[in-house]
């Protein structure tokens, strides 16, 4: 395997004078692409309706509102079964495969992601041909799903590395460029399936294989421009803190000594509650916003809701995790949980039956928003100042068991809750006060669990006079010195 | 010693940005478009239509 050498650890260490600054838009050319996931919902429909369209033409519109017309084609709870596997499966290869990124490093991981991630395209779309669904669940969802999962975490611990005074900035800027991903991936997919749909086909093959290929080539410009800092290197004038804060470490903690911590646990903890209680708008914004301003929103303004807070969601990632570097990534949860508690309570009374003001409504969600994005994109940097740099990728990875649970967690809780109260005959509005309420519950479990937020104990650290030394000298180097 | 190797020119670094920002931009400016309709849509002249399943809303 001499030919793919280039993509060793020691074929990626940056010679001297490279720009840090080339880091980031490498490390967006793999959030960008995967961030597609989110998107995928613009293919339900089309998927829904091959056969009918195949067979009888007329294009998509041939039978709007009824879900698979031709009684082979499939069926919509079928297909959203693909998305469902894919993010299942982000999450366990972000736990399974995150010490065998710290070992082969960032551009190899790079490259497995962009293998995996773009191969579910084509493999889907011999599933469209072939109209074999199982073939788009392998195909899309597990090794998509496996795609997904590496290169969400891969850029991560080297971007710590790069940006030892700004780590939060650093981990933020990729992790929106995740949020940032269906922003392009959902226009793409319709203009090309509309360049590509005829009278019988709806163009979803070819858009499959198109797609595939784009993000195969921009995954690359991630993977050639990816480098590792040498042994040693730190921020042209940056001096390491003499006296570094409480919580933040200078030393290392090996990933499965952390999984074994409860400063993993609490922070875990931090996630699931920020995440879930975000789920909480995010799952029922469309029509909440209807209920409670009855008469007053229509379908379609609902729909320039969500896509509002999209925008926020995508914007907090990078403005909260650039925030956590100045005032601390503790204080920074804490303006997530009491902040987020006061607005999650305070929504209900901006509806109709209260304040009847829509302006504040969107405000406060917007608000909302940002935390939920900013709770992504400043664990990265919470997880190295507790853990160390050493292996802070693979124990991300291992906390984003977090995010697949709350993505489970969340929607079933809102559903239920949503559900039950309807059973009793309470209004819908009121129904959606109740949901926001047990958000407060939520956001209180997560104050609670990030109070509880100590150092690691030093029984914990990594016990390697190497890089305890190196570590002590430079912080964020501590790989380049294993 | 550092000032001994050739630093990474400022243009390969704006270019570098370039390609990843201006897609993003791309992206940022469709979704924009679907955003705006929240402040521009009319009042509806009746009671709205709530999508009632979770189908429905991701149409």
């Amino acid at each position: 395997m001499a030919l793919l050498s280039f993509l060793d650890r020691n074929h990626s260490v940056a010679e001297p004078g490279f720009s840090r600054w080339l880091v980031p838009p490498a490390a967006l050319a793999i959030h960008l692409a995967i961030g597609q996931v989110y998107a995928f919902s613009v293919f339900k429909k089309p998927l829904n309706y091959l056969l009918q369209v195949a067979t009888s033409g007329g294009g998509l519109k041939a039978l709007p509102g009824v879900d698979s017309p031709n009684p082979s084609d499939w069926k919509f709870t079928s297909l959203g079964w693909i998305f469902s596997l894919a993010i299942v499966c982000l999450g366990l290869s972000a736990a399974i495969f995150g010490k065998w990124l710290e070992r082969v490093g960032p551009r190899r991981a790079m490259f497995t992601s962009a293998v995996c991630f773009t191969s579910g395209f084509f493999i889907s779309a011999a599933g469209v041909q072939l109209h074999q669904l199982w073939l788009i669940y392998f195909g899309y969802g597990v090794i998509g799903g496996i795609g997904l999962g590496i290169g969400y975490i891969s850029p991560v611990s080297t971007l710590i590395k790069w940006f030892p005074d700004r780590p939060g900035m650093a981990t933020g800027m990729a992790i929106m460029g995740f949020g940032g991903g269906a922003l392009i991936g959902s226009p793409l997919s319709n203009d090309l399936m509309a360049f590509f749909r005829t009278d019988r086909d709806l163009g979803v093959q070819k858009t499959f294989l198109v797609m595939g290929t784009i993000y195969f080539v921009a995954m690359m410009f991630g993977v050639f421009t990816v480098r590792v800092p040498r042994p040693g290197w730190k921020p042209e004038g940056w001096v390491a803190p003499v006296k570094p804060k409480s919580l933040v470490t200078a030393h290392s903690v090996e990933v499965n000594e952390a999984f074994g911590t409860p400063q993993f646990w609490l922070l875990w903890i931090v996630l699931c509650m920020n995440v879930t209680a975000g789920i909480g708008i995010l799952e029922q914004a469309s029509p909440m916003i209807q209920e409670l301003f009855k008469g007053q929103i229509t379908a379609v303004a609902a729909g320039g809701f969500v896509a509002l807070l999209s925008l926020f969601n995508m914007g907090g990632r990078f403005v909260w995790s650039s925030v956590s570097d100045y005032i601390g990534r503790k204080n920074t949860y804490y303006v997530f949980f009491l902040l987020g508690a006061t607005l999650y309570y305070l929504a209900p009374s901006t509806g109709a039956s209260g304040l009847n003001n829509i302006k504040l409504f969107v405000t406060i969600c917007a608000v909302i928003l940002t935390m939920y994005g900013g709770g992504f994109a400043t664990i990265p940097a919470y997880l190295r100042d507790l853990f160390g740099t050493m292996e802070v990728g693979a124990i991300h990875g291992r906390l984003l068991t977090a995010w697949s649970a709350a993505g489970v967690f969340g929607p079933v809780l809102v559903n239920y809750i949503r559900e039950y109260e309807k059973g009793k005959g309470v209004p819908l509005a009121d129904a959606y006060s109740t949901v926001l309420y047990v958000m407060v519950g939520l956001l209180i479990v997560g104050f609670l669990a990030n109070a509880a937020v100590r150092p690691v104990d030093s029984k914990h650290w990594y016990k390697s006079e190497e890089v305890d030394k190196n570590l002590a000298a430079v912080p964020g180097s501590a790989v380049a010195t294993r | 010693m550092e000032n001994q190797y050739k630093k990474t020119p400022a243009i390969v670094v704006a270019l570098a940005w370039l390609l990843v920002a201006l897609p993003w931009a791309w992206g940022v400016t469709q979704l924009w478009k679907n955003a705006r309709k929240l402040f521009q849509a009319p009042p509806p002249p009746a009671v709205s239509v709530v999508p009632s399943t979770p189908a429905a809303r991701s149409k």
